[in-house]
């Protein structure tokens, strides 16, 4: 079933609306919300919604011999409608990020209505996931962000079977956003970072498509006949296992590693050049070994930057279940 | 004195300046010591031209009377010099916003320059003033916000800054990342001044900006000159619960009826909502309660929900 939520009116006529799509199951199953879109140029997050909306309504068609939908799904692809039509990551208008909205007013501006209304839609859900890329200027290996160790969302993080699970501090951005209102609601709330705005990278939304049907088996929303396969071992960090590469010279950076490698300590990890000669002002060099989980892929870049995340636990790598 | 706070370069190698200028008493230690910053967001022009208006005053009243300046005062006139450069809200690159910079633990080149700053203020002064317009749609009376808890330390300062109004509103989550907020946890006494719309300056708020800093600064023993001569506005102090918002219930063009700093009765038009296709009056916005209209909307276009105006409907004392 396809809603509109909320419709928008513009000057000249509709402006655009926020549509949700349900998939209902049992009630003594647990829900899944699944949100996307938040900036409107998140289309690997679109782009994912759209082939599980596809598979889900498929399996509630009986179309499926391998799947039954026990519990209830709820995936809102787009939720910067107008910034999406605009090809932008902002409403224009306004030009604010909605994931720094929350949790919005149902009597204030565009903006603040469709934040309260992305809450009320899905308070009651038992889990909820927010798909999310970096900025244009980086590349995100697929990963899940989890801001509890609670050892149920620990598990439901791993059956995503993505590269790595992130358990983060909470900073004080995260208090405007929706994952935090989330969070206070009891929702258990699951980030997944991949690719890039702007950009659609079709194997790792795959990747992730794949991860969320896991998620939905290992929950009992989906019934599945296929027999498991091997489960890999998916590593889990905390928010110290991490070094931040910053450039400190501003200039051209060309990478020379692979987001999802794990790269060695002073392995060079990219190059900043001079524009006008093409002169090196820098080599980066990975300052610990670990797994290369962002790398910046807009070469313009200001010292002091961010050119790449490495995930490099203290003690060695920990794997689910610990 | 002329101290570039921190330099980068851009990555075709031009080099981008933060700077602040001091002044003090030729001798002595200083009676006071007051930060004023501006330019947090590029296309907030009132707080960078009063900066500017600021440094000519007190360079020539460094030469002229000496004597005249007996605390310190240090100018950062703009905070954010690409911003201002591109003439947008937020940095360029990235369109990251530096009020959003402090308290956090971001690595950034923005979050780095935003700590240089803070720093510098928390070590450098005793008193800040951080100065700040409307954004594109809304046009601010010359008013200082404070978060409530602050309002005993800082409504004694903010009385003295010729501003028509002290509105003491509560605290929203994102303030916990502002430079306000995070000045006044570090115990540097930090009032935030709204003034005027986005990308726009308007000279009466600029002389009122101007001549409240002046005042301002003689109130707490930095400056000692008799000219330029101020007639301080005693502005209104506003609390949460005495400010009523006026909103459109549709998109068209918000026409105004009122000007800003206007008196109203409630009843009163504050405007119309015309409709772009056919020029019919969608809607009458009336005013709710008396009071004083210290916002008002100058973008005219409005979709559901768009403030068009901000009321203190204190019990007022016209």
């Amino acid at each position: 079933m396809i809603e509109k939520a909320l419709t928008i009116k513009g000057p000249c006529g509709e402006a655009g609306s926020l549509k949700v799509s349900t998939w209902d199951g049992e009630d003594r199953f647990d829900s899944l919300s699944i949100v996307t879109g938040l900036q409107g140029n998140g289309v690997n997050g679109v782009y994912i919604a759209l082939k599980l909306a596809s598979f889900i309504s498929d399996v509630e068609a009986g179309n499926s011999q391998s799947h039954r939908l026990l519990g209830k799904v709820q995936i809102i692809p787009v939720v910067n409608f107008l910034a999406f039509d605009e090809g932008k990551k902002n409403w224009a208008f306004d030009e604010l990020d909605l994931n720094f909205a929350f949790p919005g007013n149902s009597n204030g501006e565009i903006s603040e209505k469709i934040c309260q209304e992305i809450l009320k839609i899905t308070m009651d859900a038992t889990y909820g996931v927010i798909l999310e890329s970096p900025s244009s200027c980086y590349l995100d290996f697929p990963h899940v962000n989890i801001w509890d160790s609670d050892r149920k969302l620990k598990k439901a993080a791993n059956s995503l079977q993505l590269g790595a699970v992130r358990i983060r501090d909470e900073s004080p951005h995260l208090q405007t956003q929706l994952v935090r209102f989330w969070m206070d609601r009891e929702i258990q709330a699951l980030s997944v970072s991949c690719g890039k705005l702007d950009s659609l990278n079709i194997p790792f939304c795959d990747l992730v498509v794949n991860g969320l049907i896991n998620m939905m088996v290992y929950l009992d929303i989906l019934e599945s006949s296929k027999t498991s396969k091997e489960k890999k071992k998916v590593p889990f960090f905390n928010s110290g296992d991490q070094a931040t590469v910053l450039a400190n010279e501003s200039g051209f950076f060309v990478p020379e590693s692979k987001i999802g490698e794990f790269v060695e300590e002073k392995q060079l990890l990219g190059k900043i050049l001079e524009v006008q000669t093409g002169n090196m002002l820098e080599e980066v060099f990975a300052p610990k070994s670990g797994l290369l989980l962002k790398i910046r892929d807009y070469p313009t870049v200001y010292e002091s930057e961010v050119l790449a995340e490495i995930l490099t636990p203290k003690k060695g790598l920990s794997f689910w279940p610990f | 004195m002329n101290k570039i706070l921190h330099s980068y370069k851009t990555p075709l190698g031009h080099s981008i300046q933060i700077e602040k200028k001091t002044y003090g008493p030729a001798s002595g230690k200083p009676k006071n010591r007051l930060a004023i910053i501006s330019g947090l967001h590029g296309d907030e022009l009132e707080g960078i031209a009063l900066c500017g208006r600021l440094i000519s005053f007190l360079s020539n009243l460094q030469n002229e009377n000496p004597k005249a300046i007996q605390g310190q005062i240090e100018v950062y006139p703009v905070a954010n010099p690409q911003s201002l450069g591109s003439g947008q809200r937020l940095w360029p690159m990235g369109g990251v916003d530096m009020n959003r910079q402090f308290g956090g633990n971001g690595k950034s080149l923005l979050a780095d320059v935003s700590k240089r700053i803070f720093n510098d203020i928390v070590q450098n002064s005793d008193i800040a003033i951080d100065i700040h317009a409307g954004n594109l749609f809304l046009k601010e009376l010359p008013q200082v916000r404070i978060i409530e808890g602050y309002d005993k330390k800082l409504i004694p300062l903010a009385s003295q800054c010729n501003v028509d109004l002290i509105w003491v509103h509560p605290i929203a989550d994102f303030f916990k990342l502002t430079l306000g907020f995070n000045l006044n946890k570090a115990k540097v006494r930090t009032i935030v001044i709204e003034a005027g719309v986005g990308a726009r300056l308007d000279k009466g708020i600029g002389d009122q900006l101007f001549y409240g800093m002046i005042q301002f600064m003689r109130s707490i023993d930095i400056l000692n000159c008799e000219k330029p001569v101020v007639q301080r506005k005693e502005p209104i102090l506003v609390n949460p619960d005495e400010v009523t918002m006026a909103a459109s219930n549709n998109s068209g063009f918000f026409v105004s009826e009122i000007s800003l700093g206007e008196w109203i009765k409630k009843g009163d038009l504050i405007g119309k909502i015309i409709s772009p296709n056919d020029g019919s009056i969608l809607e009458e916005i009336v005013a709710n309660s008396d009071g004083l209209t210290f916002t008002l909307r100058e973008d005219p276009m409005t979709y559901e929900g768009s403030v068009v105006a901000r009321i203190a409907y204190k019990e007022l004392i016209r």
